[in-house]
């Protein structure tokens, strides 16, 4: 009797933590609630006319934020393609042509890259990589005349451009690794069928990473996503200028998250601002929504 | 022929290392250019960088991120105190659910938590802004100072966006513990709670990495902070008010002083750089020292 | 007649460890010849050092003469690629691209060694290694379906074909049936000792039974050496080595 009184109040402790449980599950509810709640005024007053309009005028309480999400579609795709190149390059060498020895110093210290804060990636991106891109890839290029395509590069270097660049340098630690781990897992035995066909290694590996191919898409996806979101390395390099022209990307603009990082500090002196944050927010979500329902359904993911 | 396909294969393999010392330059940059130029700054302040507020713009001395560094301390303690519990707890009952019920609701936790990670941290931030707001009305009338902008706002972000990294590291950990340790866990004869202690503790390395690897998000987070911290360059009076107003953090120091044109404040950034990435550098080295040969 | 392949004093180490201690071998053409021997004595090192599928290894060191066909394997200047060309491989593991079509497998290493002119040449070359390796019939229906939906025994002999496509002078098989059970084994001996009218066949096996099944000639190794070679025949019914005897009758290990 005693026993089965005590091994029940055991159990109840045990159904007692669930609480946590759906602390965490109301949070996440909450967070997306909060979104749509918050930017519905905007939505109800303007519907989708902030998509498809560049006017930014808080002054005259206009928020039309297409410059700022045709700036994250820029920037992401241009920064998805850089950093596609980067992350199987580093892959197929780190698991076909540098020594055994070697490969956990590559590993560690890629690994390390993709810890560092971002905002430490901005400020470098800031300081470093815009002014160089400047002087060495916008300028020679505006110089060759295809300023009327790209645009004007700022004294600075701050641009969409620079923004896609560092936002590469960003992700392509993390996406390589996908890469990496799986290329590394392909059997022996596959291997020696490859060569033993008489194939030369660079064909080799051409036809590993083919064989990787859905690996190689997951990485996309989650380089994707990380670049659509991240914000303070965005906000410090991309020149937070409204900028319609957003595939001039030479030129300095906004992308949504560094939209909402820049404004926030005057947001609450107006009246629909708040809410067309909260907008811009929204369909930011729904973007990283959509990229993570196409990896979820490219299904290598744990 | 042959040589046409030999050429090929030349191609290939010098854009794929390209590519390689590409990256690996530039990642190496980042590491050196954040340890010699912060660490100048550092050096030359030592110690007063660590304590000092910043200096006036323009001025010759670059002051220190004080305010910064405490705020963060601040931040970090609270939303560590709120997400350990939370993460442990919610990561046991998820992964030693039996019952029908409590296995959907341990399922449902994984995948809101999955869903969490994924969100930009940015909209974590504006969410939990949205929220304070939402609240303030109600709350003003037992807290008078009660602010969206706030210690308490930034806090509740990081372990958000935190929270549910370790959750998912302890969850994973304890799944993976073979059957015969769970059943001799078990054979001991005490309820599930217990018996999750017990698989805690066989776990510790991991339990620790995963908190190292939440402490290491919190530190770095900067996007979740700008519309819940909102930033301050003072030292916040340590009342019972503090919890309800704005504070500052390195990152967001890194953020505005990088973004200014006056020299001392850029060389005051890249010292808050140095600092975070000696931060982070530490717990990136502890979690990997707990996690190694996995 | 020259023989195939001419084996001298070959030795060949693996980060520091000895596993040829200088093997001698001639192998004559278009025939069966079987290496056996016990696990660990070298066979398959052998086998692999032939092709340089070696190569694959670190802390590999290789020194000795190995000359197939007429090409010098290991001269300096000889790049590995082209030997693997004229020298065909089986796997312990049947080891198709699982993610690739049957005709993929078949046809992959004459695309890209470009030893056919259009495709239609691509698709008689792919047939006729199917029909040489006894598997036309079970799946020209079916050429588009992926690799790894064919049985262990089916996607064996798709990778005899994979390697009959490239026309190699000589074929190694690395124990090809050594995870296949008895029916798919039968099947794939029958086609080896067919095979000898296309190319040579060296086989590695750790079982006696086979060898003297399959081989015209055979050679038994042993703690990375050769100890006896001759004739199936003659090895099998008068060895002169009591080691090789002791194997024979199952009186090893």
């Amino acid at each position: 009797m005693r026993r089965a009184l005590s091994l029940k109040r055991f159990l109840d402790v045990f159904k007692l933590i669930s609480i946590t449980n759906f602390i965490l599950i109301s949070s996440v509810v909450l967070v997306v609630l909060v979104l749509f709640a918050t930017s519905l005024p905007i939505v109800l007053r303007d519907g989708v006319s902030p998509l498809i309009h560049s006017i930014w005028n808080p002054v005259s309480e206009e928020y039309g934020f297409l410059f700022a999400l045709g700036g994250t579609v820029v920037t992401a795709s241009l920064a998805l393609a850089i950093s596609l190149a980067l992350s199987i390059g580093l892959a197929a060498v780190y698991a076909e042509y540098i020594p055994d020895k070697l490969r956990p110093v590559v590993k560690n210290f890629m690994d390390l890259a993709a810890s560092i804060p971002s905002v430490i990636y901005g400020l470098w991106g800031l300081k470093v990589l815009s002014p160089v891109l400047r002087s060495y890839v916008m300028e020679p290029l505006v110089s060759l005349g295809l300023s009327p395509y790209l645009g004007h590069p700022s004294p600075t270097g701050t641009s969409l451009f620079s923004a896609a660049v560092l936002l590469a340098v960003m992700v392509t630690p993390l996406s390589s690794s996908i890469i990496r781990e799986r290329l590394v897992s392909i059997p022996m035995h596959i291997r020696e069928a490859l060569y033993s066909l008489g194939l030369m290694k660079t064909e080799v590996v051409l036809l590993e990473l083919k064989y990787i191919r859905r690996s190689i898409l997951t990485a996309m996806a989650v380089s994707y996503s990380r670049a659509v979101g991240e914000t303070a390395a965005v906000a410090m390099v991309v020149g937070n200028v409204v900028n319609p022209y957003f595939f001039k990307i030479f030129r300095p603009g906004y992308t949504i998250s560094s939209l909402i990082a820049d404004q926030y500090p005057n947001a609450e002196a107006y009246y629909y601002m708040v809410p067309a944050l909260f907008y811009a927010a929204l369909v930011l979500f729904f973007i990283s929504l959509a990229v993570n329902f196409l990896l979820l359904k490219s299904g290598e993911r744990t | 022929m042959r040589t046409a396909r030999k050429l090929k294969s030349a191609a290939i393999l010098s854009s794929l290392l390209a590519a390689f010392l590409l990256t690996v330059v530039l990642v190496g940059h980042i590491i050196a250019t954040v340890a010699y130029r912060g660490l100048a700054v550092v050096a030359s302040n030592f110690p007063r960088v660590f304590t000092d507020i910043p200096a006036v713009p323009g001025a010759q001395e670059v002051g220190g991120v004080g305010p910064h560094l405490l705020g963060t301390a601040l931040l970090v303690a609270i939303a560590f105190s709120i997400g350990v519990p939370i993460s442990l707890l919610a990561a046991v009952f998820t992964a030693e659910s039996l019952k029908p019920w409590e296995r959907k609701l341990g399922k449902v936790t994984r995948l809101m938590t999955h869903m969490l990670i994924e969100f930009p941290t940015i909209v974590v931030g504006l969410s939990v802004y949205g929220i304070m707001s939402a609240l303030t009305p109600y709350v003003k009338t037992f807290v008078p100072g009660f602010k969206p902008f706030s210690l308490l706002s930034g806090a509740v972000a990081l372990f958000l966006v935190s929270v549910p990294y370790m959750y998912a590291q302890v969850e994973d950990g304890l799944k993976s513990i073979p059957q015969h340790v769970r059943e001799a866990a078990y054979s001991l004869g005490a309820g599930r709670f217990l018996t999750s202690y017990v698989l805690l503790k066989y776990l510790k390395s991991t339990v620790y990495a995963a908190l190292s690897i939440g402490l290491a998000r919190m530190i770095s987070e900067t996007a979740a902070l700008f519309f819940t911290a909102f930033g301050s360059d003072v030292y916040p009076l340590l009342d019972a008010q503090v919890l309800f107003r704005p504070i500052g953090s390195l990152t967001l120091a890194v953020y505005y002083f990088g973004l200014t044109g006056y020299e001392n404040w850029v060389d005051l950034s890249w010292a808050a750089s140095f600092i975070l990435f000696a931060l982070s550098l530490a717990l990136f080295t502890v979690s990997k020292f707990l996690l190694r040969g996995r | 007649m020259e023989p195939v392949i001419h084996i001298e004093n070959l030795w060949v180490s693996i980060s520091g460890r000895d596993i040829l201690k200088g093997v001698n071998l001639e192998v004559p053409r278009n025939v069966v010849f079987a290496i056996m021997g016990p696990s660990g004595s070298g066979k398959s090192t052998l086998l692999r050092a032939l092709n340089r599928i070696l190569d694959l290894y670190e802390g590999l060191a290789v020194r000795g003469k190995v000359v197939v066909d007429g090409i010098d394997v290991y001269n300096s200047k000889t790049d590995p690629s082209v030997v693997r060309r004229t020298i065909g491989m089986v796997f312990q593991i049947p080891n198709p691209i699982p993610n690739m079509s049957i005709y993929d497998n078949v046809a992959l290493g004459p695309k890209i060694n470009k030893l056919v002119r259009s495709r239609a040449e691509l698709d008689e070359l792919v047939k006729w290694a199917l029909e040489k390796a006894y598997l036309w019939d079970e799946v020209k229906d079916r050429l588009n379906s992926p690799a790894s939906k064919l049985s262990g025994g089916q996607q064996q002999r798709l990778c005899i074909a994979r390697a009959l496509a490239m026309k190699p002078k000589v074929l190694l098989m690395d124990e090809p049936t050594s995870n296949l059970d008895t029916v798919a084994t039968a099947k794939i001996e029958e086609l080896i000792v067919e095979l000898k009218k296309e190319v040579t066949v060296l086989i590695v096996t750790h079982n006696p039974f086979q060898a003297s099944r399959v081989s015209d000639y055979v050679a038994f190794m042993y703690d990375g050496q050769i100890i006896e070679t001759g004739p199936t025949g003659q090895i099998f019914t008068r060895p002169r080595n009591k080691l090789t005897e002791k194997y024979i009758t199952g009186k090893f290990g």
